[in-house]
């Protein structure tokens, strides 16, 4: 019948020490994880210089984009509302760390009335828009935060109405 | 992708390594020698009654001192440091009817015996009790066990696969890897999944696409358990509780070196693995190794690839255990990885699937001492920590979530023989701490939970009845490391819970063969932080889930009629039951879109009157010498108190009918398995198709040179039906598995 001896002891203990050794180190898949991986939003402004165009205050929307076939507005400015209630200007300096690259801006129309163009880094417009009219109508739009292929933080439905040409 | 810094630090295998070096084998050696002085010594033989042949791989257990060891493939056995005494000896082994031999044993006495088995494919009985051990030395009475070759003939990926041709089990699934079983239509935390008695700490039950954190690959054997003795591990599953029993710590040294090697594949996902159990003698310690690796491609189905659905898996244990005197003790680490796909594409999953890669780490310490008096038999101690952590990388290899839980367990449990009316009893404290850290895309806040629970379990035995009494009481601290005030959640801030919980069972033998079960249970379960403190979008689910810091506990009521039968050439069980609860926690659809996540309905848990019911039942009927035929069935029917919405997640009506040939060493089966359309459905969830699915199987076994061994091959799904579960979150795009060839090989040595 098999026996382990003396070598059969040492086995055990090498094999528990290189097991030990297997184990050693963390698992941990928080630590160091970075808590501001994530824009955390829970509304949006659109605004056109100082004025609100429309508004999303958690799902209750206010306002509404208004412009007419054929014409492209200016760039419009975002605003969003932070978990403590406050607004912030996601290009400010003090917002880059929370909207760096990894972050995106997307808008999406429900219905191909109009169509936007997104401000990039390159253009110095990072969280900028502008949306052009192409066909006369009412549709939605949604604000959308991208990181990566998940999406952050989308919008509710934002009323646009799309105006004959002038 | 953010990589999450490693920190090197002395682990808890090294201080495993620390408390064998220190404490263990310097004692044992010295005491063994004293031990032999004071003990008795059991040997012998097992041989088949017929052919005199020895039989090998029989458990040969001391009833009253909850001990036991294996026979070697020569038959042979020895029991070592069993006290003097008058005591019951019971041979058990599959397809054998139980021996039982009332032995005395004088100080010192070594105890030569030979034992004669007689076989039976169906065993005759009188009270239908099939008491098992777990390895708190615990005897219970399973309702459902799968082993040995059945065991060996459903191995499957998942311990869910492994065991879901039982009657009243079904799997929850979203992918291969994520499986998990879910019994009467109870899942969660309704139903606990040990490993070896003791929690495994994964987040298997808060999430369909959280995977359990054990490979069935080299079990010894998964059983179910309900009625009063769930109270032991826990105060809410009413669903029951699924041992899967490993033995990493090995409890009594064998006189030999054995264990076993298998080898699985499957062509459906090219899957392959294989594992390896050794127990062996080491001087005075006895020694467990075991491991396991499996990897596994996308599955075929027969509408195509379900792309992402491949998994590597790879476990590794070394449990350690001694005898000194009347202690036993043993050590063991466990380490347990697994990377597996979960598939996209479908509304509301991620557009490219998710790969998770989850990892588990288990230290584990258990002593007993077993003084043999008749009141109190033995008492156990016994500790765990599992560190557990899960990653969800999304297709650019950003980590999308990821969680870290670190889960600490210590049990003390005394076990009662014949005392005052009782014949049977146990007693015990758990203590729990909970570490739950997330990352990522989900705001759950750092948390921690305490929790504490005293428990008391007795048995009245006295033939023709038994009744069984149990009672539990539990505490749990809910602690977010910040208190604050959310506008999503609102407060998150210390929960603190407690409750009463127990049940009673009354079994009665009616007639030689018959016995008749009524029981009744009261639940109660605290709420977990996810549920109490959740917040973040679960793009499985199309959800965005919000946790409800104002929950109360779940608790309710079940009531249970069972009948039982074992004649000579017939067996089986059936049951009806109702489940009532005051606060079943789910997360229900608010019809408000999330603030965060617009496009996304916000799903808020909440406590809501639920009732369930439900019949299940299997029959197995000897029709010849040679043939077998085996019934399952169950139903199960689940609906909001209030207003009658049906519960979401309900299997629909579901059995098996299966023809097994025995001939000599081989066993054929065929074997037919379908479902019932379901079409009872919640407002956003999708009904399924009634289906039909045919399976072939052959087993054979045989003992070459010393060793047994075993070889399964199935043909899964043979006329390639497409068919999709109703539990599956997945079924939207893609049918299950199309025909799959199985191969499993073990061998035991």
């Amino acid at each position: 019948m098999l026996r382990f001896g003396r070598s059969g002891l040492l086995a055990v203990i090498l094999g528990i020490g290189a097991l030990a050794i297997y184990g050693c180190g963390s698992n941990s898949v928080t630590n160091g994880a970075d808590e501001g991986d994530h824009l955390d939003a829970l509304g949006v402004r659109v605004m056109e210089a100082d004025t609100m165009l429309v508004e999303a205050d958690g799902t209750v929307v206010s306002g509404s984009l208004t412009f007419a076939v054929g014409d492209t507005t200016d760039w419009l400015d975002l605003r969003f509302k932070d978990d403590s209630g406050d607004w912030f200007d996601p290009s400010d300096a003090d917002s880059v760390e929370e909207t760096d690259a990894d972050h995106g801006l997307e808008v999406r129309f429900a219905d191909p009335l109009a169509e936007a163009i997104v401000g990039t880094f390159a253009s110095g417009r990072k969280w900028h828009f502008r949306v052009a009219g192409i066909e006369q109508g009412g549709t939605t739009l949604r604000i959308v935060i991208t990181h990566h292929d998940h999406d952050d933080y989308v919008s509710p439905e934002l009323p646009v109405q799309v105006a004959a040409v002038p | 992708m953010k990589i999450p810094i490693v920190e090197k630090q002395i682990s808890h295998f090294a201080l495993t390594v620390l408390i064998i070096a220190g404490t263990g084998w310097g004692n044992a050696s010295a005491s063994s020698s004293a031990t032999s002085m004071v003990s008795s010594t059991i040997v012998g033989r097992v041989e088949d009654a017929a052919s005199g042949q020895p039989l090998g791989w029989v458990d040969m257990v001391v009833e009253e001192l909850k001990t036991a060891v294996q026979t070697g493939p020569e038959g042979t056995f020895a029991l070592t440091h069993v006290p003097p005494g008058t005591w019951s000896l019971r041979s058990i082994r599959v397809g054998y009817r139980d021996a039982l031999r009332r032995i005395t044993l004088v100080d010192g006495d070594t105890l030569r015996l030979v034992v004669r088995m007689t076989h039976s494919v169906v065993e005759l009985e009188d009270v239908e009790v099939r008491a098992k051990r777990d390895s708190s030395g615990f005897v219970h009475d399973p309702v459902t066990e799968v082993s040995g070759r059945e065991l060996e003939r459903q191995l499957g990926l998942t311990v869910a696969e492994s065991v879901d041709e039982e009657p009243g089990i079904a799997q929850r699934s979203m992918g291969p890897a994520p499986a998990r079983p879910v019994l009467r239509g109870l899942s969660g935390d309704r139903l606990m999944i040990l490993e070896d008695g003791q929690q495994t700490g994964d987040l298997s039950s808060t999430s369909s696409d959280h995977a359990v954190a054990i490979d069935p690959m080299t079990v010894d054997k998964i059983e179910v358990l309900r009625g009063p003795e769930t109270f032991l591990y826990g105060s809410g599953a009413l669903g029951g509780v699924i041992n899967v029993d490993r033995k990493i710590i090995p409890a009594n040294r064998p006189d030999h070196i054995g264990g076993t090697a298998t080898l699985t594949g499957e062509s459906v996902n090219l899957a392959r693995g294989a594992g390896v159990t050794l127990d062996a003698p080491v001087g005075p310690l006895a020694l467990r190794l075991d491991g396991s690796l499996r990897r596994s491609l996308d599955v075929n189905t027969p509408d195509g690839v379900m792309r992402n659905t491949g998994t590597y898996t790879g476990n590794g244990v070394i449990g350690i255990g001694w005898n000194i005197k009347d202690i036993t003790a043993g050590v063991a680490a466990e380490k347990y990885s697994s990377d597996y796909g979960i598939p996209g594409g479908f509304v509301g999953a991620h557009p490219n699937g998710v790969d998770i890669s989850m990892r588990r780490r288990h230290t584990a310490f258990r002593t007993a001492w077993t003084p043999g008096f008749s009141a109190l038999s033995r008492v156990d101690l016994e500790g765990d920590l599992n560190e557990y952590s899960h990653a969800e990388y999304e297709s650019s290899g950003e980590l999308g979530m990821g969680f870290d839980v670190t889960t600490a367990d210590l049990d003390v449990r005394t076990l009662f023989g014949n005392h005052g009316v009782f014949t049977r009893g146990a007693a015990g404290v758990s203590l729990e701490n909970r570490e739950y850290k997330t990352s990522g895309l989900t705001f759950t806040p750092a948390s921690r939970e305490r929790s504490a629970a005293i428990y008391l379990f007795e048995e009245r035995n006295i033939a023709p009845w038994r009744i069984q009494v149990s009672i539990r009481a539990d505490r749990r601290e809910v602690r977010p490391d910040q208190e604050r005030t959310s506008l999503i959640i609102g407060d998150i801030s210390n929960r603190d819970f407690q409750g009463l919980s127990g049940a009673v069972s009354v079994q009665r033998v009616v007639h030689p063969g018959w016995s008749v079960n009524l029981s009744a249970i009261r639940f109660w379960r605290a709420p977990m932080v996810e549920e109490l403190f959740s917040e973040g979008p679960h793009l499985a689910a199309y959800s965005y889930e919000i946790g409800n810091s104002r929950l109360d506990p779940e608790r309710g009521i079940g009531v249970e009629l069972g009948v039982k039968l074992r004649r000579a050439r017939v067996e089986g069980r059936a049951a009806v039951y109702l489940n009532q609860f005051d606060h079943y926690i789910f997360p229900s659809n608010t019809g408000r879109f999330s603030a965060r996540r617009a496009d996304l309905y916000e799903y808020q848990y909440e406590g809501v009157p639920v009732q369930m019911h439900g019949a299940e039942g299997n029959l197995r009927v000897e029709l010849s010498e040679h043939w077998d035929l085996n019934m399952t069935g169950s139903y199960v029917w689940g609906e909001r108190r209030t207003n009658g919405v049906p519960l979401p997640m309900i299997p629909p009506l579901s059995g098996t009918l299966g023809f097994d040939h025995h001939l000599s060493n081989w066993t054929l089966n065929f074997d037919f398995h379908g479902a019932a359309a379901q079409h009872r459905v919640d407002e956003f969830e999708r009904p399924t198709s009634a289906w039909l699915r045919v399976d072939l199987g052959v087993q054979a076994q045989q003992v070459i040179l010393g060793a047994l061994h075993t070889v399964s091959l199935e043909l899964r799904n043979a006329g390639n039906a497409s068919y999709r579960q109703h539990l599956s979150r997945i079924k939207v795009i893609l049918p299950e598995p199309g025909r799959n060839v199985r191969f499993v090989y073990r061998v035991h040595f």
